[in-house]
């Protein structure tokens, strides 16, 4: 039998076999694209089912529903109903960290005075 | 050769500046003070890291909120024919902050892996301009902060207003 004869002779014989290898090598590649698109997004960094961060877990914020209908009459009571769902994340807001800068300052971190 | 000559020049200028300046900031106290406890500084930093990282999903679950209550309310006004365009503003600026706070936000958090895990004993200097710089980020991280205090006040104003419209 001529060479390629055999080779097509090889690949008819174990077709069943190479697809599932092909099948098994698309997933693996596929993955491999989804972790690093995971990676790259700033979703990885805040996803707190990851292991080591069962604390941040365990302190995240409230996960309540609050929805607010974009259809419908604004009357007095709608408004109202707005408003204190509002007023609700605005006092949540106001007992989180701001991102200030005594965090980092030298005394903090005791590395001496600051620059 | 007289035209390279100055454009060399220039160009060493630009490009020692930054390490003359870096190098004649700190004091030998100031090297000595971050050789020894830059390694402690490091733990602290990433207590400070995993505290940011609570703050910031917190902070941007409400904020995600606000901001679908806000288009919400947005879209009755226009249903119900209400005329407040500054409301419309507020949102789409709001937006914008968002947007710029999450971008911030990750290059912040990737500054300060860089920081915890880089070798300060051996290079106190590029630990101090590395600190300042996050430093500096995170100053910005803090002015997006008191930016959404500022638009969610001109809307929860704005809203005010439609409210005593409607009861007139």
């Amino acid at each position: 039998m001529s060479g390629p004869g055999r080779l097509i002779t090889f690949f008819t014989e174990r077709r069943i076999v190479l697809g599932i290898v092909g099948a098994v090598l698309i997933a693996l590649i596929m993955t491999v694209i989804g972790l690093k698109l995971y990676d790259l997004d700033d979703v990885s960094r805040l996803d707190v089912s990851l292991p080591n961060r069962e604390d941040i877990r365990s302190s995240e914020g409230g996960n309540e529903v609050q929805k607010f209908d974009s259809t419908g009459l604004l009357d007095e009571k709608a408004i109202a109903d707005f408003q204190a769902l509002f007023k609700k994340n605005r006092t949540a807001l106001d007992t989180l960290g701001k991102f200030d800068g005594d965090a980092l300052n030298s005394d903090s971190l005791q590395i001496g005075p600051n620059e | 050769m007289k035209r390279v000559v100055p454009v060399i020049a220039v160009l060493l200028v630009v490009l020692v500046a930054p390490l003359v300046r870096a190098e004649g900031s700190l004091s030998d106290a100031q090297l000595n003070a971050i050789r020894t406890n830059c390694v402690n500084a490091q733990i602290n930093l990433q207590h400070v890291q995993a505290s940011d990282k609570l703050t910031r999903i917190n902070r941007g679950y409400r904020y995600e909120a606000l901001l679908k209550l806000m288009t919400s309310f947005n879209s009755r006004v226009v249903e119900n024919k209400i005329n407040a365009p500054e409301l419309i503003t507020i949102a789409s600026d709001y937006q914008k902050t968002w947007e710029l706070f999450r971008s911030e936000y990750s290059e912040y958090d990737d500054a300060m892996t860089t920081l915890i895990q880089m070798d300060c004993k051996n290079e106190p200097t590029t630990f101090n301009d590395r600190l300042v710089l996050l430093r500096d980020k995170r100053a910005s991280l803090n002015g997006k902060v008191s930016k959404f205090d500022g638009l969610l006040d001109s809307y929860q104003s704005g809203v005010d207003v439609i409210k005593q419209g409607v009861q007139e």
